[in-house]
């Protein structure tokens, strides 16, 4: 999701709470800002009651596997957005697809490293949502360098490359690729990575006092899902760093959010697009009173994958609407385009 | 620009650019990292995971893999130093408990594995490459209907967890124990095997075998 920023004009009230919301202060707050917290608080109340491996399998398939379905129900469902991609959306998977399923049929390990696009969906999709916050708030950006996004990819790069947990993944992963990564590049990298981040924290934050200074605007809610995001991803993977529990927390709150915002953007497109622009599905899954519908979706799709769990059709099949995730959601979501400034 | 350039531009590279970039990838992989893959030995092997396990000395997987890698050279002493300080760790890592059992084995102290890893099993009862392990400890400790019920155990431990080579590996270890004494048993864990690995041409043999001894379809 990547927002443009309305320009806010000096001295304008700023807009109530409410309206600096997406959905209202009490959806943001537990789907939105609040959702790391409670995704570190579900999956370590979950391992208290079940084995690791069980929570990490659930979470892995009725979360991260099912968030694939809103990305398919805007794509395809969405009778607008399918018509301005068709050609796109048609022949691509019927590309893809066979390309994975070659893939895994040759065991090519290359495959492992889509966790690395994984990973940067992740920080594009909380940056996203920061632009959001901002454009909500009537926030201007003005500079030339994008100070928001480098501060999200740095400390994330710091973040990682501090962990036990990723660092021995990225290890591991690249040493059964047959590239044995010398020990010393990821130490000058966490050096690195923290200097850069240290250096780019300091000058958003001048960059924000001087706008609070001017009296322009400034999200507040954006800020305190930055803190709240940042501050779980370092407790998942520096602090707790369990082979089992830190991509689970990460990914929990990932896709909480992902579903929670496709769900309000499509519910407030059902109720207000003209009827051309709506296809059956938006109509019928995306009213208040059918969410169940849109909740099942996602947990059948999790489900399936779970009994399927290790079978190669099924593991092609989520490979390939994993990579078209990531894929389509680098154009289904371009919060730019009017029709965001309508429903969002 | 010209109606097919343009065509060509706007339509056709957004849709190849990224199938294309896999199909490099793949290529890559294939013509360029396969051969490296191949060449890498065992010692060097240790030795990359050496320096890995130092540099991250309370990440049980680090010094896991490090483990691995000297059980597969048999230099057990310092494998064994490995396995304990994964499980030091991360008292939970269950291969850990099982190669540690394995390298106080082929270190002379075979009770003592098999002691750690039914306390290891004891605490983690839903631990399938324990039970497949102990399975193949009690069979070599003349205890065969103890050691198939255990392999049983961990093909189905292993089927909860969908993780199929592990449930193949239990059933398939099972069926060997049964074919023995009950062909009709050994026919069932054949195809819970070969239900678990399509194809396994280990459990098809089996397979054959049971059908032959039971006269089971």
């Amino acid at each position: 999701m990547v927002a443009s920023s309305r320009v806010g004009a000096v001295g304008e009230p700023p807009p109530a709470l409410s309206a600096r919301c997406i959905v209202s202060p009490a959806f943001d707050g537990i789907f939105f800002i609040g959702s790391p917290l409670l995704a570190v608080a579900v999956v370590l109340g979950a391992v208290q009651l079940l084995p690791a491996w069980t929570v990490k399998s659930y979470v892995l398939t009725y979360m991260a596997v099912g968030h694939h379905v809103p990305t398919f129900l805007r794509a395809y469902g969405d009778r607008d957005e399918f018509d301005r991609n068709r050609f796109r959306l048609i022949a691509i998977p019927l590309l893809v697809l066979p390309v994975l399923a070659a893939a895994y049929w040759i065991d090519a390990r290359i495959i492992a490293l889509i966790f690395v696009w994984d990973q940067f969906h992740f920080v594009r999709q909380n940056y996203g949502m920061m632009r959001i916050y901002d454009a909500k708030a009537g926030a201007r950006t003005n500079t030339r360098i994008n100070l928001e996004q480098w501060l999200c990819f740095s400390a994330f790069v710091a973040i990682v490359s501090h962990s036990d947990f990723y660092t021995h993944v990225y290890a591991e992963t690249f040493f059964d690729l047959g590239v044995a990564i010398p020990g010393w590049v990821g130490t000058a990298l966490g050096d690195a990575s923290i200097a850069l981040a240290l250096g780019i924290s300091v000058l958003y934050v001048a960059q924000h006092a001087s706008r609070l200074a001017r009296g322009e605007p400034v999200s507040l809610p954006k800020l305190v899902l930055f803190t709240t995001t940042y501050g779980c991803w370092y407790y998942a993977y520096v602090v707790l760093s369990d082979p089992f529990l830190s991509y689970p927390i990460s990914s929990f709150f990932h896709c909480l959010q992902y579903d929670a915002f496709a769900w309000s953007y499509s519910h407030n497109k059902a109720r207000g697009a003209p009827e051309a622009e709506r296809g059956a599905v938006i109509r019928y899954l995306y009213q208040g009173r059918h969410v169940w519908a849109y909740v099942l979706a996602i947990f059948a799709y999790g489900a399936f994958s779970m009994l399927g769990h290790g079978l190669y059709p099924i593991l092609v099949l989520n490979s390939t609407t994993g990579v078209l995730h990531y894929y389509y959601d680098a154009f289904i979501w371009k919060v730019r385009r009017p029709e965001f400034t309508r429903y969002l | 620009m010209s109606g097919g350039g343009r065509i060509w531009r706007e339509r056709w590279v957004p849709v190849l650019a990224f199938p294309g970039l896999l199909v490099v990838l793949l290529l890559a992989d294939q013509l360029w990292l396969a051969p490296r893959r191949a060449t890498i030995t065992w010692p060097e092997a240790a030795a990359f995971w050496k320096d890995q396990a130092d540099r991250r000395p309370h990440y049980g997987t680090s010094q896991l893999r490090l483990a691995v890698a000297y059980a597969t050279l048999q230099r057990w002493q310092e494998a064994l130093d490995a396995y304990d300080r994964a499980l030091q760790a991360d008292p939970h890592l269950e291969e850990a408990a099982s190669g540690r059992a394995t390298a106080l084995s082929e270190l002379g102290r075979a009770e003592e594995g098999r002691q750690s890893l039914e306390d290891f099993y004891r605490d983690h009862p839903l631990c399938a490459v324990c039970a497949l392990s102990l399975a193949m400890w009690d069979d070599s400790f003349g205890e065969p209907e103890r050691a198939l019920s255990r392999a049983e155990a961990a093909g189905r431990l292993a089927a909860a967890r969908s993780e199929r080579t592990l449930e193949h590996d239990g059933w398939l270890v099972a069926a060997q124990l049964a074919l023995p004494r009950d062909p009709a048993r050994a026919l069932a864990d054949a195809k819970r095997a070969l239900a678990a690995v399509p194809g396994s041409p280990g459990a098809a043999q089996l397979l054959a075998e049971a059908r032959a001894r039971s006269g089971g379809p």
